[in-house]
């Protein structure tokens, strides 16, 4: 499995550039100025904002507004009990239960929440889950995979067959069986996606150690004497970490997408609270008679993790100069 | 080194791998909160009940003799033989226990459940590789005209689409809808006549286990589709701009000729290694569409088997996910290896 890595492409990034060119191509500066010109990156990178945006203010939202009994309102004192108005589909159209109306832009899910705003309380759950997962993955594939190719020998062996067993589970089972094991709540769900993607980290930074710690600064490090940890930390990761980056984007949208299958299967962030996969789930029974609810959840999960693959994608090509056209 | 010896070498490599996933499954399975003696005897049994079936099932035992022994009861899998001295007795059984939720051995209700997720699987990845591929090679020959652009559009959005969601969007449109197609089951091409209804022969069967299959394959194939037409389509440019497509270029062949011959037959090759590789996701993806189906596999066994704590359960179905997922990745690792003389055997690694 070791063999050969998906991520072929970074395994020679730099291969076709002159030696003197690399040093003005690889700053950060560089590969910024080169995203700006990318129109998909930018919009990906926008939407990643907005959407992120949101997220900050439905964290804090109760403080300011009073919605947050969209989430749990049916025990909520407020409300008339006698006035809930269910599966009401999108503002323009009609179905069973009757006509939409502007209070609910994208009509009311089965209990006669506002649907619209419950997905942006699930915006919450994705976007902080897919960030904290990615970087509990990325730190530790960082460091598995950095030492794992540092080292070599016996290391290196024990280090990616743990690695490869990590990944020979299916994610999905794997978080399932972590939670099952540890508890369903959000929290576990966060560790056990982060777990899950240590792997591709781990084996995407290796490949790039194995070629960084023969270059003569390292050797210089070693023979002044410098700690092994500290060439780690100051050289080779640094030294590697440019592909990493760019997986991370692109992991965080994985993340997303796992996280939601989670839910659906009732792992993940518990009812009253929303998340989008949970939404799905509880969309099944009235799919019939009310598809809208069904549909909002998975655009939402659709236009973010897209938003993060055009942003990643825009983002590689800026890094990996060979693929520019 | 020879291809035989690597074919061993490769296979050897897995035993590590097969141990981690037993320790893996043993230690989460065994963290799981709730007694399963306690499920199984219901909500007031005598200490003595309790006591028996607990030596029954070798749950009184210290957690690292359960652990060594489970290795020892699973370890057939890999063929080892079971040593009696001087005789050595090959066992091709495997011991995985006994389920509790099911009271039938846990071997046996896998090996019930397994063809269906095998089925669902294999049908996702035909579907994804043969509209894959042509998707891809043509995106990479019109690069960057308006087919390029929908063939990078269509893959960018099947990455980005949570399987279960297109599902339940298919059941919506074509089971509800347009009532075209079933919403539930899967019906086993090799299925007893006999016992599907409104089945007579072979014939009627083969249509409805077609017809069973189409949603499901989409569903999860879709996310393999999108991912082997992004790697098809830059593996097609990147051998479109190898010298020797230069060359034939100069020497005049017909275009036609050099997309098929000289470009198309090495950029499959990275489409094998993403096929081994990705089956630990189109597995994981088959739990969600089983569930989104109703069908029943692998996967809705393992969600079973949590929900009811039915330890040997949750191991076995685990234990068959790493290990399909392990000879997966060994078969293309090792076609790979037929296909392409320049496969260096491991020696090129680190």
């Amino acid at each position: 499995m070791a063999q050969r890595d998906t991520e072929q492409s970074f395994d020679e990034s730099g291969g076709g550039v002159a030696e003197e060119e690399i040093e003005s191509r690889v700053g950060l500066r560089y590969t910024l100025s080169q995203v700006r010109r990318d129109p998909t990156a930018m919009f990906g990178l926008y939407v990643v904002g907005f959407m992120t945006a949101i997220a900050i203010f439905a964290a804090f939202d109760h403080y300011v507004l009073d919605y947050w009994f969209a989430e749990t309102f049916w025990m909520h004192p407020h409300r008339d009990p006698s006035n809930i108005q269910r599966l009401l589909p999108p503002a323009w159209s009609e179905n069973v239960f009757g006509e939409g109306i502007w209070k609910y832009p994208l009509g009311t899910d089965h209990r006669g929440r506002d649907v619209l705003v419950r997905l942006f309380y699930g915006t919450r759950i994705a976007i902080s889950v897919g960030f904290l997962s990615t970087a509990i993955g990325m730190v530790g594939g960082t460091i598995v995979g950095a030492v794992s190719g540092y080292y070599g020998e016996w290391i290196d062996d024990v280090l990616m067959r743990a690695v490869e067993t990590l990944y020979a589970i299916p994610f999905l089972v794997l978080v399932i069986a972590f939670m099952a094991a540890f508890g369903r709540e959000l929290v576990y769900a966060m560790i056990g996606v982060g777990i899950v993607q240590i792997p591709t980290f781990a084996r995407l930074i290796r490949s790039r150690v194995v070629s960084v710690r023969e270059e003569d600064y390292i050797e210089a490090a070693r023979a002044a004497g410098v700690r092994d940890s500290r060439i780690i930390l100051r050289h080779v990761i640094p030294n590697s970490f440019a592909p990493v980056l760019v997986q991370a984007t692109l992991q965080v949208g994985v993340a997303i997408l796992i996280v939601a299958g989670l839910s659906f299967l009732g792992f993940g962030a518990q009812p009253p609270t929303a998340s989008w996969g949970q939404m799905i789930n509880q969309s099944r029974d009235s799919m019939i008679v009310n598809p809208w609810f069904s549909i909002w959840p998975g655009m939402a999960i659709l236009i973010t993790v897209m938003a993060f693959n055009m942003f990643g994608d825009g983002l590689r090509d800026a890094l990996d100069p060979r693929l520019q056209n | 080194m020879g291809i035989g010896r690597y074919t061993i070498r490769r296979i050897l490599q897995t035993i590590p791998v097969l141990v981690g996933i037993v320790t893996i499954t043993f230690f989460l399975t065994d963290a799981i909160p709730g007694d399963p003696v306690q499920i199984m005897l219901g909500p007031s049994p005598s200490a003595r009940d309790i006591e028996l079936v607990r030596a029954k099932y070798g749950l009184d035992k210290p957690l690292w003799v359960r652990y060594i022994n489970y290795l020892a009861d699973v370890s057939p899998i890999w063929l080892w033989p079971k040593a009696t001295f001087p005789f050595v007795e090959l066992q091709t059984g495997v011991d995985l226990g006994k389920s509790i939720y099911y009271s039938v051995p846990v071997t046996q209700k896998i090996m019930e459940r397994l063809p269906v997720t095998l089925l669902l699987v294999a049908s996702a990845f035909v579907f994804a590789i043969v509209t894959a591929i042509p998707l891809g090679v043509l995106s990479a020959k019109r690069r960057n005209k308006p087919t390029d652009h929908v063939a990078r559009v269509v893959s960018l959005i099947g990455v980005s689409t949570p399987s279960f969601w297109i599902g339940l969007m298919l059941i919506i449109v074509f089971a509800y809808h347009l009532d075209v197609l079933p919403a539930t089951g899967l019906i086993l091409p090799w299925a007893n006549p006999a016992e599907v209804s409104g089945a007579e022969n072979r014939i009627h069967i083969l249509m409805l286990s077609f017809i069973h299959l189409i949603m499901p394959t989409i569903t999860l194939g879709t996310l393999q589709m999108a991912a082997i037409t992004r790697i098809e389509r830059s593996s097609m440019l990147e051998n479109l701009s190898e010298e020797y497509v230069r060359l034939a270029r100069a020497y005049g062949v017909r275009e036609r000729t050099i997309l098929r011959k000289h470009a198309f037959r090495p950029a499959q090759l990275p489409i094998i290694t993403i096929i081994g590789l990705n089956l630990t996701a189109a597995l994981g993806g088959s739990v969600l569409t089983e569930v989104v189906f109703n069908i029943n596999g692998m996967g809705r066994l393992i969600i079973t088997a949590i929900n009811n704590q039915d330890y040997p359960l949750v191991m076995g179905t685990t234990i068959y996910y790493g290990m399909v997922f392990v000879i997966g990745v060994i078969v293309t690792d090792i076609s790979y290896a037929y296909i392409d003389p320049r496969v260096s055997y491991g020696e090129a690694e680190a």
